[in-house]
């Protein structure tokens, strides 16, 4: 650097402080307090609520899964063999789905339980038969491309 | 006008007949404006001269939005984007959209509650209370059964809530055994789910 004294120094100023300032405000609008006015305390509160976003970005998934298996335990199955068998008979629903069908749609939700219970006991019969029983109705599966 | 179309907002021109700041604004209303009435028939465009320091535009919408702009020392193809940008938009406001998705009822089969999957009993049963004694016999008669031929009859694990129905053992012969039955609401069989078991607490 080449700023050797303190005149010199002062000659770079800051311009759009405006800007730099209105750039964190704008997401501290929505705040209470003073904390939606000034920057000294918006800032604080505007990091503390990104950060607070990404980690419940990260907690999410395993929030449906513990919803799900809270669910699946109140029809007989556990998780694992609910979405393993939901799977093997192609129902491609993702867990944030599964979890809003749980608390909005109980029926439908009993309904996928007892699919799943289904192909889970044609799996084993399949398994433990060995080639004596027909093959399951649910254990079917259609070959697309 | 053509087909009858519906309003779908205004647009208010305000500029100076003389100041030099709105020449770009007069420009636009010798020029472009007709063509772009003609062009959005669903914008009513009024346009006022009169004496004033910066040519504004002013937006009303449907929803009752109401959005300003400066056409202060602009040229003509920045008003003319600048309309047109006024003119595609509806009120909503420009922020940020939480969630792309919006309901008013979200369930439709009725929310969860915690009493939603018990199943109930006729008179009211309290907390801890078995139904009638006397299945219990049967079910251990039935796990007795089952015990020989295990691909034949499954028998579903006694829990509080059943979703597959048991039934008794069938001999031997027969090949195509019903491996388990769907839920009770499917179902037609007058089967008696099993009396829920005491809780080991």
């Amino acid at each position: 650097m080449v700023f050797l004294s303190a005149p010199l120094w002062l000659r770079n100023r800051i311009t759009d402080r405006y800007w730099r300032v209105q750039e964190v405000l704008k997401h501290a609008r929505h705040f209470r307090g003073r904390k939606n006015r000034c920057y000294r305390l918006a800032v604080r509160a505007v990091t503390r609520a990104f950060g607070r976003g990404t980690r419940a970005r990260r907690r999410r998934g395993p929030l449906w899964i513990n919803r799900i298996t809270a669910a699946s335990q109140e029809h007989g199955l556990k998780y694992p063999a609910f979405i393993l068998n939901l799977i093997k008979c192609q129902v491609e629903l993702n867990r944030k789905v599964l979890a809003d069908l749980a608390i909005y749609e109980p029926k439908t939700f009993k309904s996928l339980a007892a699919l799943s219970k289904r192909r889970r006991e044609e799996g084993f019969v399949a398994a433990l038969g060995d080639g004596k029983e027909p093959e399951g109705i649910f254990s079917r599966v259609a070959q697309h491309h | 006008l053509g087909p009858t179309c519906r309003q779908r907002q205004r647009l208010s021109f305000s500029l100076s007949r003389d100041a030099p700041s709105s020449r770009g604004a007069r420009e636009f209303v010798e020029r472009e404006v007709t063509d772009f009435a003609r062009r959005n028939p669903g914008v009513v465009i009024y346009v006022n001269p009169r004496p004033c320091c910066v040519p504004r535009v002013v937006a009303e919408y449907l929803n009752g939005a109401v959005r300003e702009e400066s056409l202060n020392c602009k040229s003509v193809e920045e008003i003319a984007t600048l309309v047109q940008k006024l003119a595609d938009q509806s009120g909503l406001d420009v922020i940020r959209i939480r969630k792309p998705f919006h309901t008013d009822s979200p369930s439709i089969q009725g929310q969860w509650h915690p009493f939603t999957n018990k199943p109930t009993a006729l008179g009211g049963l309290r907390p801890r209370e078995v139904q009638n004694p006397a299945p219990t016999q049967d079910a251990a008669e039935l796990l007795g059964e089952g015990a020989g031929p295990r691909w034949h009859s499954i028998v579903a694990l006694p829990q509080e809530h059943v979703a597959v129905a048991i039934h008794p053992a069938q001999p031997a012969g027969q090949r195509h055994q019903p491996i388990g039955h769907w839920p009770e609401t499917v179902c037609s069989c007058t089967a008696e789910p099993p009396a829920r078991l005491a809780r080991p607490s």
